[in-house]
């Protein structure tokens, strides 16, 4: 009853009763009094200032809300996503991602037609403070798919248009370090990529060649892009299952769309005990084009490197042998195969 | 962004597609729910990623978002529970307490006197907020979050139970023992009565 007066919990007749019982009782009052001398104590304590990231919350209820209001129904995957799984954000880039998953396509809808969208907040830090973070304009964001008439092209040489800046980057911690914390964490996973590109003999045709130089450069620009900070790492654990997933790692821009996935999961079916990691890298138009494979089976460590055409046939494939079964890559989908929930028992 | 307009009737707004009501509602909200997180948790990474989340989940559950508790509650709740699961990951992950109370405190401890404490803070004060800090990290775990519910985020007991699944006499004994092992850690640090009231008598 005491704690229910220092409260304000009491409604108006007991509250009555318990004044007058306090007014007889000298203990009661006592206690009364030391309730009321430590939250004293504590309300000196006073709140904390808020951290950054406002920037990415309001560019998420921006997007929100610019989808016609938030009433969509089914839009987010939240639940889903939420429950029974280790999500860290690792920067606010990331954060946008988990509202937009759902609505990918409809994205790159908007994009191709280059419907003029909401720019994201101003970023909240000065200049200064600001290293990683950059405006968009949204005019940038429906240039971004690179490759685009001639696919074998080497990104790196081809004429660029402005990237897609990572918007609203403020939300996280200081960026620098994030970044170098995100490099560590993917130091193990940069091992699996071959040093050289080791030319194939599966490949047909002269485009095997030009397969490898863009295989290789696109994973050279993302790697640069992600040390720049235009890429942002999401990393989730998942809850261990048999033949689920163990981990997947993301590099994701600042509009959600995953340029890189990592997926660490048990062998495909049929290729007996073990684990593999699948790092996967895609162009512009989200089309998985590298796949770098690296796991132990029976027969110990391995490497696989898979480089597609546009379309998703296999131009190299090295070492040569069985190939990787198609249906353990994600094509298509990146960002949407990252958040999805633990699927077991594949 | 001076407004009297309620959370809830923000929260509508923001349901027909005002981004502006719910930057109201953020600058409401954002600072005593990260201070709630900061001080559950002790750990200021993990309350500034708890945050967003918080509020990406406001943003999500707009939608179907139903009258039935206050905005406010709602924040609470979700930023409580969120905080649970990710202490509830940490066990599993190393097979020892986030931020074990007691000896083991010091984690929480160090994560909360990291605040920068201010250029108007005194000495003294510092030495009181240090001290607050302490006795809240010396809590065990479901006490210190009965007491900063209900003192911080203006939690109802009942409510409190609801989302703790403690039944209100459970759940109002945390809150005695909370009251109770505070006062005896601050009485120890020599703090007491005369730092809150002039005049008391500090026993």
């Amino acid at each position: 009853m005491l704690l229910d007066r220092a409260y304000g919990e009491l409604a108006p007749g007991p509250a009555r009763e318990v004044e007058a019982h306090l007014a007889d009782c000298a203990s009661c009052r006592a206690e009364a009094a030391r309730i009321e001398e430590t939250r004293g104590l504590f309300r000196r304590l006073g709140e904390e200032p808020a951290p950054g990231g406002e920037g990415i919350l309001l560019a998420a209820a921006r997007q929100a809300a610019g989808a016609g209001g938030t009433r969509r129904p089914g839009f987010l995957a939240w639940p889903r996503l939420a429950i029974g799984v280790a999500l860290v954000l690792v920067v606010g880039g990331v954060s946008v991602k988990l509202l937009s998953v759902r609505r990918e396509r409809t994205e790159e809808e908007v994009v191709a037609a280059g419907e003029p969208r909401t720019p994201p907040a101003a970023p909240e830090r000065p200049p200064a403070a600001a290293g990683a973070e950059r405006a968009a304009a949204p005019a940038e964001v429906a240039a971004a798919p690179r490759p685009a008439a001639s696919p074998m092209q080497s990104p790196a040489a081809a004429p660029r248009p402005p990237e897609p800046r990572v918007a609203a980057k403020s939300a996280a911690r200081s960026a620098p370090a994030e970044a170098a914390s995100g490099r560590e964490r993917l130091a193990a996973a940069d091992q699996a990529a071959p040093p050289e590109a080791a030319r194939s003999s599966s490949a047909a045709g002269g485009g095997a060649a030009d397969a490898q130089a863009f295989a290789d450069s696109l994973v050279r620009d993302l790697r640069r892009r992600r040390d720049a900070g235009e890429l942002n790492q999401a990393h989730r654990e998942l809850d261990p299952c048999p033949g689920g997933d163990r981990a997947r790692v993301a590099w994701l821009d600042g509009w959600g769309k995953a340029w890189r996935l990592s997926r660490t999961a048990p062998l495909p079916a049929g290729m007996g005990e073990g684990e593999a990691t699948r790092d996967q890298y895609y162009d512009g138009a989200g089309r998985l084009r590298v796949a770098l494979v690296d796991g132990t089976g029976p027969a110990g460590h391995f490497r696989r490197r898979i480089v597609l055409d546009e379309a998703g046939h296999r131009l190299a494939e090295d070492p040569p042998g069985s190939p990787w079964p198609e249906g353990d890559l994600v094509l298509r989908g990146a960002a949407a195969a990252f958040w999805a929930p633990q699927r077991c028992g594949r | 962004l001076p407004t009297d307009e309620s959370d809830e009737h923000l929260l509508q707004r923001f349901r027909d597609g005002d981004a502006g009501a719910f930057e109201v509602l953020m600058r409401r909200h954002r600072a005593a729910i990260f201070t709630f997180l900061l001080r559950l948790t002790g750990d200021r990474p993990l309350a500034e990623d708890l945050l967003q989340d918080s509020f990406l989940r406001l943003i999500g559950a707009a939608p179907r978002w139903e009258p039935r508790a206050r905005l406010r509650t709602w924040l609470y709740t979700v930023a409580r529970n969120l905080a649970a699961d990710a202490a509830r990951r940490a066990v599993h992950r190393r097979s020892e307490p986030l931020d074990a109370p007691g000896e083991g405190g010091r984690p929480l401890l160090d994560g909360l006197a990291g605040d920068d404490p201010g250029p108007d803070r005194s000495a003294e004060s510092a030495r009181l907020r240090r001290s607050l800090l302490a006795a809240l990290s010396s809590l065990p775990e479901e006490q210190r979050e009965v007491f900063l519910l209900r003192e911080h985020g203006g939690v109802s007991f009942a409510e409190i139970a609801e989302i703790t699944g403690a039944p209100v006499p459970t759940v109002k004994s945390r809150m005695r023992y909370a009251l109770e092992g505070l006062r005896r850690r601050l009485a120890q640090d020599g703090v007491g009565a005369e730092a809150a009231a002039p005049g008391g008598t500090g026993t």
